[in-house]
């Protein structure tokens, strides 16, 4: 099963190859076809992450939250709980990272075997040619050289006796920028029982260590659909207008996520302007509704010290709350 | 901090899982390769991964390097010549043994250590010729004086070269993997000519009465006047061919990698008979059909079948091996054969045309046994 899916690469991969003549030019399409492959996850993948966002600032997540700050078990049922009403796959914003892992597996494999340096290598390319798709002389001596790199070495650009890992360098840049551009900002102290946010920072920490290792370390064939992969699904998010330009200004200090009561005041005042609204026979008018609401929003958000009610991020540590 | 710990556990697997997955492939298609055995006389040379052997009637003369060297592993079949056996390595590495007690008279580095010496040497006219990877061609004086070697002249080609080549009257003709036949000046090492042929040429060329004669694996047996360097195509297969063509007088045998054997005139390229598949199911021949008299001739597929044949096409006697075998069969001066399956033990069997066992040589048995079939059948 496994020989197949890689064999379905590796004949693909040939196919191309036999079409441009170039086997980097090669890998470059051979990515780009499987990321448009994977697009319909992608957007799965988008949406899901901005339902997840939505549901931070959610009424009813938050009081959730707030309810049980205490009890992550509890926690963490009610909010599959509420992922299951809302119809939030929390997982699904990981899908298209998981299924990337065989593909990368497969096209690393793909390209050794494509990349034949031995005799017993050869007659193993041989046997796995499809040969209504391919014909081997026509393919091989199959040239692995692409700019500077050779495919089926990991990649080095040698200035002087110095190899510089250039792709490397630019696989961890782009799986960086890539991961900043296109995920929602996490609250930085969410660290209230959020596993999948929490999923999400280890990743944004371990994914570009991983990619840029494997990048250093292996066949920069592979490397070079690293590359690709992370700048098409930057063009990916771009096309689809859901890129974060905000995250990249780091320089910015980013104000702090309003505590989840005030939060909740607020919310609860905007509906209370909504009810108003719809009862007519009350004395209030629209007008005068909404600026209570803003108003309430907006005591909630300045007055940090008459407030009476407790900020739960003093919470953290299950620390006592400090009376103010 | 438990979630922490437990998502740190699952990127650790993650990343060992990549790698594993990553690693376990190159194993597979890294530096492998089959042995190469060349027979002189009643012994045979064997480079077998990290030793040569010599061996004869199934008792191991010597061994070269005496203990394993990591640095060193032979694949290419050695080149025997006067009192030296010359070894390529996988590291580009020329070595001359002494062919009596296999010490290590010279050895030298034949450029960039990241080629490999897959073709045998060729030893013609005063010079070994060593071949590698790389594409370089080097040219040594086969008589060693003195404790070093320098090359007579070294040229590099624009292709791999993996197959032996063929030297005749002063010209050195070395097919090369970007589906090229070269022709070198044997003295001096330039390029007379480069022509282009239809595919990479995959194993030995085999020279007969001026003409030069190769499979490539665009289903070809291609023949080439030496006298002035035209090609023609002499048959056209139903699959890719790895081994030698094989001349018999005026037949020629080819081996296809489908398992079909072939047998045309050498002089018009006429069809004399030709089989259906031999083979199993996705097994061919890699090794090159090997004569064993004046009219048979043994066959021994990828999957260590082995056949003896009648130039009529007439199947005389089969045996298997139940391994894999890829190397051409050496044959010994009394006309029995030897084969080397790929195992990692060293493994060689001599076999009598009629299939019975000679000999079996194993690395890991040291004491190892001679068996002639005239004992065994003297037991029954």
């Amino acid at each position: 099963m496994w020989t197949s899916f890689v064999n379905l690469f590796l004949n693909l991969l040939l196919f191309i190859y036999k079409i441009v003549g170039n086997f980097g030019v090669a890998i470059i399409i051979f990515t780009v076809l499987i990321k448009l492959l994977t697009h319909p996850l992608m957007q799965s993948q988008i949406k899901s992450s901005k339902a997840m966002a939505e549901l931070n600032s959610d009424p009813e997540y938050l009081e959730m939250t707030e309810k049980y700050k205490n009890d992550r078990e509890r926690l963490a049922q009610e909010q599959m709980k509420l992922y299951q009403k809302k119809g939030i796959n929390p997982t699904a914003s990981c899908l298209p990272t998981l299924i990337q892992l065989p593909i990368i597996f497969a096209l690393y494999q793909a390209v050794i075997a494509a990349i034949v340096s031995t005799p017993m290598g050869m007659v193993d390319l041989i046997k796995r040619v499809i040969p209504n798709w391919i014909k081997i002389s026509e393919v091989f001596p199959i040239n692995p050289n692409f700019l500077w790199m050779n495919l089926g070495m990991p990649e080095r650009l040698y200035i002087g006796n110095f190899g510089l890992p250039v792709l490397a360098i630019l696989v961890v840049l782009t799986t960086i920028l890539q991961t900043k551009l296109t995920q929602p900002e996490q609250p930085k102290d969410d660290k209230g029982g959020n596993s999948a946010a929490m999923m999400t920072g280890m990743m944004n920490i371990y994914m570009p260590l991983l990619m840029g290792f494997m990048a250093y370390s292996l066949a920069s064939g592979l490397a070079l659909y690293f590359l690709i992969s992370n700048i098409f699904t930057i063009c990916q998010y771009a096309a689809l207008g859901t890129l974060h330009w905000e995250n990249l200004k780091f320089w910015e200090k980013k104000p702090a996520p309003k505590p989840a009561v005030k939060q909740r005041q607020a919310a609860s005042a905007v509906k209370k302007a909504e009810t108003a609204e719809a009862l007519p026979e009350k004395a209030e008018t629209k007008s005068e509704s909404k600026a209570k609401a803003s108003s309430a929003s907006k005591s909630s958000e300045d007055d940090n010290v008459f407030t009476q009610k407790i900020d739960y991020r003093e919470f953290k540590n299950h620390k006592k709350p400090k009376k103010k | 901090m438990k979630y922490n710990k437990q998502l740190a556990l699952g990127l650790l697997f993650l990343c060992i899982m990549a790698v594993s997955a990553c690693t376990s492939s190159s194993a597979l298609t890294g530096n492998s390769s089959w042995p190469g055995i060349t027979a002189d006389g009643d012994t045979v040379y064997a480079a077998n991964g990290s030793f040569i052997e010599a061996v004869q009637n199934g008792t191991k003369l010597w061994s070269y390097p005496e203990s394993a060297n990591n640095r060193l592993a032979f694949f290419a079949a050695p080149a025997v010549d006067g009192d030296y056996v010359y070894a390529g390595t996988y590291t580009n590495q020329l070595h001359i043994l002494n062919k009596a007690d296999g010490t290590l008279v010279v050895s030298a580095e034949i450029g960039n250590n990241k080629n490999k010496v897959i073709a045998a040497p060729l030893v013609a006219d005063g010079k070994v010729f060593v071949l590698s990877s790389g594409g370089m061609v080097s040219a040594y004086p086969a008589e060693v004086s003195g404790d070093s070697i320098s090359p007579l002249w070294q040229t590099t080609l624009t292709g791999e070269v993996w197959v032996k080549p063929v030297y005749e009257n002063g010209i050195l003709y070395v097919a090369s993997m970007d589906k090229k036949m070269n022709l070198l000046d044997g003295e001096s090492g330039t390029v007379k000519d480069s022509l282009t042929i239809s595919g990479a040429v995959m194993n030995d060329p085999v020279s007969s009465d001026g003409k030069l004669y190769f499979s490539t694996l665009a289903k070809e047996v291609v023949e080439m006047d030496l006298e002035n360097g035209s090609l023609r195509t002499l048959l056209t297969t139903d699959g890719e061919i790895w081994a030698s063509p094989l001349i018999m007088g005026d037949r020629l045998i080819a081996a296809d990698m489908d398992g079909a054997v072939y047998c045309i005139s050498v002089k018009d390229g006429t069809s004399f008979w030709k089989t259906d598949r031999l083979t199993a199911e996705k097994v061919g021949f890699i090794a090159s059909p090997a004569s064993l008299g004046e009219d048979t001739f043994v066959l021994v597929d990828e999957s260590g079948e082995t056949m003896v044949y009648t130039l009529e096409g007439k199947s005389v006697n089969q045996r298997s091996l139940s391994q894999s075998v890829y190397t051409t069969p050496a044959v010994l001066e009394d006309g029995s054969f030897t084969l080397v399956p790929v195992t990692t033990d060293g493994t060689i069997k001599a076999y009598f045309p009629d299939m019975a066992e000679k000999w079996s040589y194993n690395r890991s048995d040291n004491s190892a046994k001679a068996e002639s079939t005239a004992a065994s059948e003297e037991g029954k």
